[in-house]
């Protein structure tokens, strides 16, 4: 089999309804301002849901990358076993999109919403980002976990919500800190007013892309169409 | 654009003494003869990845499809003025289980474990039902594997029941090499 050039890749993982979409909905057109060329696998258990409202708002409406680089998978089972014990629908998925998108600078792969435990194989993702939001208590750095801890990025979504869902976000910050230790970094972020997405951005191009140029030069998005 | 490695050159425990003079000699000349790279044992799985090594330096690592590290592995820059870097291991948190009878020939009376077959099929399904890798050290007969925290020594020592009277367990730290017969989806 011939082998063509890998594409660095990211996982982003996290609980149902912590913004795995919406933190790529909102990061992908900073990449894309920057002139990087971004695909993106979706796994979902039954639906393709997540996948075609990313395809609406980023490829159709925003013409940010063609409707064909965004890809829903139905993983049927657990979302984990997917990214984790058996991640071969996905490598297929990267393998096809490495040998027609040789162009492409990095691939996202969002999982299915999980537990605290979902890790990415490393044969699947480079960068593991997890993503949790305040809603689900102030206690869910310390609570540790998989996720929490091996994750290269930790993102923190929903700060508006701190107040109204009495977390303390003083608390998740040197918690964080403690389980993850200071050299781990994370980010507090709010997608609805894009606070802390430049520099999610910014995490994705230093220590993935490891300061690379985009592929196609550092024009805009728009430009190279 | 950081400095980028991507080739293993050879490991520092099998030939790379001749090309490194041991650990002993790190400059020459006031130039550094080589780097380091610490990194724990998750982060040895990874072909692509962004350190920062011994010397302040921030490098990235990118190997072929499927290489990945091991203890002492050395690696080559693109950049030819960057030194070899080494990748060593840090130690983890392990609990060791000592067989505390081997040889059915000496006098150790097993009170629970009716033979030593038993013993190690109970000890070995506890640890991988548990999800752990296991390290295996024959010479020693013992067998460790990977915790987090301390009272897991407790939960083990449940978990082993009678037959952990047959083992005496110990919290230790240790460059840990999983058994590669014992791929457990890395809960651990």
């Amino acid at each position: 089999m011939a082998m063509n050039e890998r594409i660095p890749r990211i996982g982003i993982g996290g609980p149902v309804g912590s913004g795995k979409s919406m933190l790529i909905e909102r990061v992908v057109p900073v990449l894309a301002s920057r002139g990087y060329s971004v695909s993106i696998i979706s796994n979902d258990v039954i639906s393709k849901e997540d996948a075609d409202r990313m395809r609406s708002n980023l490829a159709t409406e925003r013409g940010l990358l063609p409707e064909n680089l965004v890809v829903g998978l139905a993983t049927g089972g657990c979302p984990h076993t997917a990214v984790r014990e058996d991640p071969s629908m996905n490598i297929s998925v990267i393998e096809d999109m490495e040998e027609e998108h040789p162009e492409l600078d990095l691939i996202i792969i969002e999982s299915g919403g999980d537990n605290i435990t979902t890790t990415f194989s490393p044969l699947l993702a480079d960068y593991f980002i997890y993503i949790i939001d305040v809603a689900g208590g102030d206690k869910y750095p310390r609570k540790g976990g998989l996720g929490i801890t091996s994750c290269d990025l930790l993102v923190i979504n929903k700060t508006d919500l701190a107040p109204m869902v009495g977390a303390d976000l003083g608390v998740m910050r040197s918690d964080a800190l403690r389980i993850r230790g200071p050299e781990k970094p994370f980010v507090f972020v709010n997608c609805m007013t894009d606070r802390g997405i430049p520099e999610v951005a910014d995490f994705i191009v230093r220590n993935l892309l490891f300061g690379a140029l985009p592929k196609a030069g550092s024009k805009k998005a728009g430009e190279s169409q | 654009m950081l400095d980028v490695y991507t080739k293993i050159a050879g490991n520092k425990f099998n030939d790379g003494d001749k090309k490194l003079n041991g650990d002993k000699k790190r400059t020459r000349g006031g130039e550094e003869l080589f780097d380091t790279a610490v990194m724990p044992r998750a982060d040895m799985a990874k072909s692509r990845q962004l350190v920062r090594t011994k010397s302040g330096a921030e490098v990235g690592i990118n190997l072929s499809r499927g290489r990945t590290l091991r203890h002492g592995d050395i690696l080559q820059s693109d950049n030819p003025k960057r030194p070899p870097l080494i990748i060593q291991q840090s130690p983890e948190k392990v609990i060791v289980a000592r067989f505390l009878a081997w040889d059915p020939e000496d006098n150790y009376d097993m009170p629970h474990a009716d033979d030593y077959f038993e013993l190690c099929m109970v000890i070995g399904h506890v640890i991988g039902n548990r999800h752990r890798p296991i390290s295996i050290n024959g010479e020693e007969k013992t067998v460790s594997f990977p915790i987090q925290d301390d009272s897991e020594l407790e939960t083990f020592e449940g978990l082993f029941g009678q037959a952990g009277d047959d083992v005496e367990l110990s919290i230790a730290r240790e460059i840990f090499v999983p058994h590669a017969g014992a791929d457990v989806h890395g809960h651990q």
